[in-house]
C-alpha cells in the first residue's frame, strides 16, 4: 500500500475513520466485532514530505531553493499553502495532471540535491554514477563525427549545465546538436532503471536540466516560456458576504477543503 | 458565516439545533459538505446554517461553540439525516444513544448573539489594510496566498502576489483578506506561514544560496565563439543590407562589396566569385520588383557579368577561382538526353 494511504495526518482518511467510529457503538467494540481501519493505525511511515518540512524547515527551504522558479512555486505553494494541485494549475497555466507531475519531478530533484550535498553534481560525482552504469563513453551515432575525439558523458553534461545550451556545448565538441540532446535523454532512461537511489536521483537532475528547454537557444522553451506570464484572476463578490444563499452558483468557492496530503 | 437555503423567513421563531462535527481540524472540509449536501436532504424545505467563525487563517479554522455548528429548519428528520454526512457526528440530542431523535433545542436569542459575533468577526479581520499592506487571501481561487494590496475600490481589494515566476494578480473582496502587517518586510513572502517562522531570512529570498560552483574542467561557456559566422556577417547578409540600404547599382555593390571584405566583415569568402556573383544576383531579383535578370540586365546602367565581377576582385587583391573544380565539371556537363 502506498504510504500516503497510512498517514494519520491524511484529511480524507481521518474522515474515513471517523465515519468508521461512527458505525461502532461501544457494545460491538466489547465484543470485538469492531472494524479496524489499517489506516487509521499509527505504523511506520510518517508523512513523507510533510514530516520532513515539519522536522526540518531550514533544510526543506534550502533544497528547494535549488530548484528552478517555477518548480519553486510549486512546492512552495503545494505545501506550505495546503493549494490544491486544481488550483495550482490554473494559476501556471497547466492541466492538474501536469501540476501532479510538476510537483513529483521537483520532490525527486529535491531528493537529489539532497543527495548531491545541495550543490550541482561536478564532474567527479557525475562520472562516479555513470561510470558503473556503463554510460560514461557516450554512444554517439548518427551525424555526429567525433572525429578522433575521446567524449566523456559527465564532462558533456557539466558543460551543458553550465552553459545551458546544446548548440554551444555541440559546437564546442563537434557534435551534432540533435544528437546530445538524446544523449542525455538517454542516459536519463537508463539511469531511471537502476536500483540505486544516486542513479534515480541523477536521473531526476537531468530530466530537469534538459526537458522543456530550448533547443537551439539558452533557457526554457517557447511552450513553457508561454506559461510564465503574469495573470490577473477575479474572485466572485460573494466571498466579501456574511450572509450567503447556498443555491448561488459561486458557493463553491467558500470552504474549500485543505489538500489531501 | 450564515447559510441560507430557500425561503428561510418562515424559519423565523423556530428553534435552532446544534450540530455536532467529529474533528475541528477537519472542520473546512466538513462545512463545505454540509454545504453540498444540504439542498440534497431538504429538497424544497428552508433551512438556515450558521458557522460560528471567528477566526480564520491559513489551517485555522476557529468557531466560536467550539465543534458545533447551529442548524434550523422546519423539517426534523432532515436535520436529523444531517448526521449521514462524512464529518458529522449528529444532532445534540438529550440521549446518549446516536440514533436519539431527541435533539435539544437551542433558544434563538443566543444564536442571534453567536451570529452578531461571527459577523464582528468576519468584517473586522480585514481591519487595518490600506494599500501597501500585506495580506492574506482567505477563501476563493487564489485561497492561501499572501500578497501586497496595490489598489482599494469599496469593498474590493486588488492583491499583487509575487510568485518566484510569475505575478498574480487577485480581484478579490475586501473581507475576504487578513491584514498580516506585523509580518517583517524581509519576510513578506507569497508562502508565509508558522512553518516557516523559524527559517533564517536569506533562505526566503528568491536569490540563490549557493554560488555556482567552479566547474572541475575549464569548460567552453561563451555563445559567442570567435570565427562563428553569424547570419548578418554572412556573404548574403552583407549583400542583402548593401542593398537594403538603397543602393541597386552593380558596381556599386561590388564596390561596396569588396570594401567589406577588405575590411573583415564578411566572415567567411565563398570559395569562388561564381557563388558572389550568384548571390548578388539572387538578392537584386529578390529585392527589386523585376523577377527576371536579362529584364534587369537591360535597364541597368552599370552592368556585370561574371567575368567584370571576376575581375573586380583580382584588381582589389582578392584571389578567388572564378569556378572550383566540381562546380566547373557540373556546369560543363551536358545534359542526359531522354530516350
Amino acid at each position: 500500500m502506498p504510504s500516503q494511504y497510512n498517514d494519520t495526518s491524511n484529511v480524507y482518511m481521518t474522515n474515513v475513520a471517523d465515519a468508521r467510529a461512527m458505525i461502532a457503538d461501544q457494545e460491538k467494540v466489547f465484543r470485538g466485532e469492531a472494524l479496524i481501519s489499517l489506516e487509521c493505525q499509527e505504523n511506520g511511515d510518517d508523512g513523507g514530505i510533510a514530516s520532513f518540512i515539519a522536522a526540518a524547515p531550514n533544510r526543506f527551504m534550502f533544497f528547494v531553493s535549488r530548484l528552478a522558479v517555477r518548480e519553486q512555486d510549486f512546492l512552495l505553494a503545494y505545501y506550505l499553502l495546503n493549494r490544491e494541485q486544481n488550483s495550482l494549475s490554473d494559476t501556471h497555466l497547466t492541466t492538474q495532471t501536469c501540476a501532479s507531475s510538476v510537483i513529483r519531478a521537483a520532490l525527486k530533484v529535491m531528493c537529489a540535491f539532497i543527495i548531491f550535498g545541495g550543490a550541482d553534481p561536478s564532474v567527479t560525482q557525475l562520472r562516479a554514477i555513470l561510470e558503473p552504469e556503463g554510460l560514461e563513453v557516450p554512444d554517439l551515432t548518427g551525424f555526429t563525427k567525433p572525429e578522433g575525439r575521446v567524449h566523456s558523458t559527465s564532462s558533456l553534461f557539466r558543460e551543458y549545465c553550465v552553459s545551458g545550451s546544446f548548440a554551444a556545448v555541440g559546437r564546442k565538441n563537434k557534435i551534432h546538436r540533435p544528437e546530445l540532446r538524446r544523449l542525455f535523454r538517454r542516459v536519463a532512461e537508463t539511469l531511471e532503471r537502476s536500483a540505486r537511489p544516486a542513479s534515480l536521483a541523477l536521473a531526476a537532475y537531468i530530466r530537469m536540466k534538459i526537458e522543456q528547454k530550448s533547443v537551439l537557444g539558452v533557457g526554457d522553451n517557447q511552450a513553457l516560456r508561454s506559461k510564465q506570464r503574469n495573470v490577473r484572476r477575479v474572485d466572485s463578490p460573494i466571498l466579501g458576504d456574511f450572509v450567503l444563499d447556498i443555491e448561488h452558483p459561486d458557493i463553491e468557492t467558500i470552504f474549500v477543503p485543505k489538500r489531501m496530503i | 458565516m450564515l447559510l441560507n437555503y430557500r425561503n428561510v423567513e418562515t424559519l423565523a421563531g423556530l428553534p435552532w439545533y446544534a450540530l455536532e462535527m467529529h474533528r475541528l481540524q477537519t472542520a473546512e472540509g466538513t462545512v463545505h459538505r454540509v454545504v453540498q449536501g444540504i439542498p440534497q436532504i431538504f429538497k424544497s424545505n428552508p433551512c438556515q446554517l450558521l458557522v460560528p467563525l471567528v477566526e480564520r487563517d491559513l489551517d485555522k479554522f476557529t468557531l466560536s461553540a467550539g465543534e458545533f455548528l447551529f442548524v434550523r429548519s422546519a423539517d426534523r428528520h432532515a436535520l436529523l439525516r444531517l448526521r449521514g454526512i462524512t464529518g458529522i457526528a449528529g444532532l445534540v440530542t438529550s440521549s446518549s444513544d446516536p440514533k436519539s431523535t431527541k435533539a435539544i433545542a437551542i433558544d434563538d436569542a443566543y444564536v442571534q448573539e453567536q451570529t452578531a459575533v461571527a459577523k464582528n468577526a468576519f468584517y473586522r479581520r480585514s481591519d487595518g489594510i490600506a494599500v501597501n499592506s500585506f495580506v492574506r487571501v482567505l477563501n476563493g481561487g487564489n485561497k492561501n496566498y499572501c500578497g501586497r494590496v496595490v489598489e482599494l475600490d469599496g469593498a474590493t481589494a486588488t492583491v499583487e502576489v509575487a510568485l518566484r515566476s510569475k505575478v498574480l494578480t487577485c480581484v478579490t473582496a475586501l473581507a475576504n483578506l487578513k491584514c498580516l502587517d506585523d509580518v517583517p518586510p524581509e519576510r513578506q513572502v507569497f508562502f508565509h506561514c508558522d512553518l516557516i517562522a523559524g527559517v533564517p531570512t536569506e533562505l526566503l529570498t528568491n536569490e540563490p544560496v549557493v554560488e555556482e560552483e567552479i566547474p572541475d574542467e575549464p569548460v567552453y561557456t561563451a555563445w559567442d565563439k570567435p570565427g562563428r559566422v553569424h547570419r548578418i556577417n554572412s556573404l548574403t547578409g552583407v549583400v542583402r543590407q548593401i542593398i537594403q540600404m538603397g543602393c541597386t547599382d552593380q558596381e556599386e555593390i561590388v564596390s561596396r562589396l569588396i570594401t567589406k571584405i577588405k575590411s573583415g566583415e564578411v566572415q567567411r569568402l565563398p570559395v569562388n566569385s561564381k557563388i558572389i556573383f550568384d548571390v548578388i544576383k539572387a538578392n537584386l531579383l529578390a529585392q527589386l520588383p523585376i523577377k527576371n535578370w536579362r529584364t534587369l540586365q537591360r535597364s541597368a546602367e552599370h552592368k556585370i557579368d561574371l567575368e567584370i565581377l571576376d575581375q573586380s576582385l583580382r584588381d582589389s587583391g582578392i584571389s578567388l577561382p572564378m569556378f572550383t573544380p566540381a562546380v566547373e565539371k557540373r556546369f560543363h556537363r551536358p545534359r542526359k538526353k531522354k530516350h
